[in-house]
């Protein structure tokens, strides 16, 4: 009896274990019939304040059975750039979207490695967006991008050193260095303008404004070179001028970047500076401004009277990787991150300026950003840069070479021609 | 012991493969690809195998001979320097001072510092708007004007090469320490018997005595300091006008930026060989200390 006993009790002791090890075996498996979502890997910029987190928490409520994960790029620019390009070279199907720079569509879109939204999207759903964006994620004729951010440059200005002086805010580039000289005369320690003209992409984005307002650029139409105009030889003379004739921008400009540009500014040693609307928050920003409630923003000066004035286009977009497994569903959440509500959530919590007309009169934003509207005409006509799968290189030989002409190794004239003639030869021109 | 044999390739088999993948692959796949014209821009149409057109394309590269003297000079001052004034830190370190704990951990503290720090530490400093240098430059008098530390081509070149000074020197005395600590004292002893001053005492017995460990510390250094990337990238990114741009900075920007992969791949093999060549001339010293 005992015995038997015995094995009952055992018999009872196996069975409850079966019985646990069927109902954690239905547990695991409904688990993971449940995590059967889709996960999409999103290569973006940092998290930062959580904002992005936000929007990626709002489109997976939206959109059940999709989840996003965020995969941090690194912080300089360049490095994002390399990561991508790397990845997307190995034809890696664990990225399947990321943020791209105004200046990236066409590398990407000539390598073949993204993927064209043009049957996803509808007309009407890339309507609201500002034409400069929608310029920058265009190429051959096809969208390879939403863009979900814009950017464009500004002139800053101390307007209550212009009211000091009675000055007007300067309309061309003559007028900024003479408005300049003006002031740097009658104030102890105050310099003219600043930019970001160290040899790196930040200079690019300035010289383009100059070379554009005295009616220059890189290609033609037909994409071909013509750099080499008298118009951009006086762009670039009016640049070096103001480094080492007019003697208007602060010593060691030919290597500030644009935290070298702004500092100055903010200690209230500079009457204008070129910079981005981002800086707007920072130079009314008390702890690290001096200059709070005496700056103003205008458009940038215009080459001659009857030129325009040009801001380059900054911004971001995201693109779909052609070796992602889940494209559809990609493009969905691309679609969503360009998309209105989520624009408003970056433009409330991380201030970026909203690449969609319709924002730039919604309350919320102009409560908070109320600078916009009056900015709104210059990220209208913002300008792209010059247009080409190997803007990388071109941009680096503009760059240099018009940093020779900055050191005095060669004239303007000469730097030009130069950059002119080294861009052809990238291209086969 | 043939067991043993086989039992030492077994352990040794990890480290081989880690070798394989790490090492050779990617410089034979470098080498491979220098071969051929590669471009990202182009990548849908695949490669083109163009011999050796991408060397001779090197050759004449302004850029590339530019980006070359830069770094050979670069090489040159900066280790001559570091192995000087490491020279004499380690003479410091190796004598019985009070503090002589204090005195070490302080000279090894740029060491510790990561390099992209150190570059934007040093940056900061240069400043010609808020930089500590010029500001006491300015109110010893020694200077008028600001130096423009990162602007001028000519003085940008000096202000790389103080900051990588500054950050390697430490490496360099702590090697030389260590080969100092391993001469007998009775050598010195002897010597001082003999009447030997200061002078030949260094160059006779210091010197050839610590010469193994010299040269290590020396080819380390120059290889290190030939590929210099991040210093640069920090502190100038090349400019102005290219002035700084050493051949990794360049070779990356190719590489990676322009998606030059072809070319890119070709500069880093000239690079290679070059630093190649360069380990070979110290071949026949470091035979010396095996012996």
């Amino acid at each position: 009896m005992n015995y038997f006993a015995n094995d009952g009790k055992k018999g009872d002791k196996m069975r409850k274990n079966i019985i646990l090890l069927t109902f954690l075996l239905i547990v695991l498996v409904s688990i993971s019939v449940g995590a059967e979502d889709i996960v999409l890997n999103y290569y973006s910029h940092g998290v930062e304040n959580g904002t992005r987190m936000d929007i990626i928490e709002e489109f997976e409520a939206t959109h059940p059975g999709i989840k996003v994960n965020l995969v941090e790029l690194p912080q300089d620019t360049n490095k994002k750039l390399q990561m991508i390009n790397t990845i997307l070279q190995s034809q890696d199907n664990s990225m399947d979207i990321f943020d791209s720079d105004v200046t990236w569509p066409p590398i990407f879109a000539a390598a073949g490695w993204v993927e064209p939204l043009d049957g996803y999207l509808s007309e009407v759903e890339m309507d609201d967006f500002l034409p400069g964006p929608v310029g920058a994620v265009t190429y051959m004729g096809k969208v390879w991008g939403v863009p979900y951010r814009t950017d464009a440059g500004m002139l800053y200005y101390r307007k209550d050193l212009l009211e000091k002086h009675n000055k007007e805010v300067p309309k061309t580039w003559d007028e900024l260095i003479e408005t300049s000289r003006y002031i740097m005369e009658r104030e102890e320690g105050i310099k003219g303008h600043a930019g970001s003209w160290a040899q790196y992409e930040g200079l690019t984005c300035n010289l383009m404004e100059f070379v554009w307002s005295y009616g220059g650029k890189v290609f033609n139409e037909e994409g071909e070179v013509v750099y080499n105009s008298p118009e951009t030889v006086a762009a670039v003379s009016t640049m070096t001028d103001m480094i080492n004739k007019d003697n208007i921008m602060p010593n060691g400009i030919v290597n500030f970047y644009s935290g070298d540009a702004r500092a100055p500014f903010f200690s209230g040693k500079l009457v204008f500076l070129r910079d981005w609307p981002s800086g707007w928050r920072k130079s009314q920003n008390p702890d690290n401004s001096q200059v709070v409630g005496k700056v103003g923003i205008a458009a940038l000066p215009m080459g001659s009277p009857d030129q325009r004035s040009y801001s380059t286009l900054g911004g971001w977009q995201v693109m779909v990787s052609k070796y992602s497994d889940h494209k559809e569903e990609a493009v969905e959440f691309a679609k969503f991150r360009g998309g209105k509500e989520a624009q408003k959530m970056a433009a409330l919590g991380l201030s970026h300026i909203p690449a969609r007309e319709s924002l730039y009169s919604d309350s919320d934003i102009l409560e908070k950003m109320p600078f916009i509207e009056d900015m709104f005409p210059a990220f209208v006509s913002a300008y792209p840069r010059p247009k080409s799968p190997y803007y990388a290189e071109v941009s680096n030989i503009l760059q240099v070479e018009t940093q020779k002409a900055f050191v005095e190794d060669k004239t303007a004239a000469e730097a030009v021609k130069d950059a002119d003639q080294r861009i052809k030869d990238l291209l086969g021109q | 012991m043939k067991s043993k044999d086989k039992m030492g390739y077994l352990f040794i088999i990890p480290s081989l493969i880690l070798i394989f993948a790490l090492i050779l692959y990617p410089v034979f796949n470098t080498l491979y690809l220098s071969f051929f014209n590669y471009r990202v821009q182009t990548m849908a149409l695949g490669k083109t195998f163009v011999g050796l057109r991408n060397f001779i394309k090197i050759f004449n590269d302004e850029t590339f001979f530019k980006s070359l003297k830069f770094t050979l000079l670069f090489t040159v001052v900066a280790v001559s320097m570091e192995t000087i004034i490491g020279m004499i830190f380690a003479n410091i370190m190796n004598r019985k001072l009070p503090g002589q704990g204090i005195i070490r951990t302080s000279v090894l503290i740029p060491w510790a510092i990561p390099t992209i720090i150190s570059g934007l530490m040093w940056k900061f400093m240069y400043s010609q708007q808020y930089g500590i240098i010029n500001h006491i430059f300015l109110k010893l008098q020694f200077i008028k004007e600001a130096i423009p530390w990162l602007s001028d081509s000519f003085v940008a070149v000096i202000a790389v090469i103080i900051a990588d000074v500054w950050k390697t020197t430490p490496y360099m005395s702590l090697l030389i320490l260590s080969g100092l600590q391993t001469i007998p004292i009775q050598l010195y002893e002897a010597a001082a018997i003999d009447g030997a001053n200061r002078k030949d005492i260094f160059l006779k017995i210091t010197l050839p005595l610590i010469k193994p460990v010299l040269s290590v510390a020396i080819l380390f250094r120059v290889l290190a300091t030939f590929r210099i990337y991040d210093l640069i990238a920090v502190l100038t990114s090349g400019g102005p006008a290219n002035a700084t741009q050493s051949l990794s900075l360049y070779t990356i920007k190719t590489y990676f930026d322009f998606g030059n992969i072809g070319y890119g791949a070709a500069l880093a093999t000239v690079t290679f060989i070059i630093s190649l060549l360069i380990s070979l001339l110290f071949l026949d010293s470091l035979k010396s200390k095996l012996e």
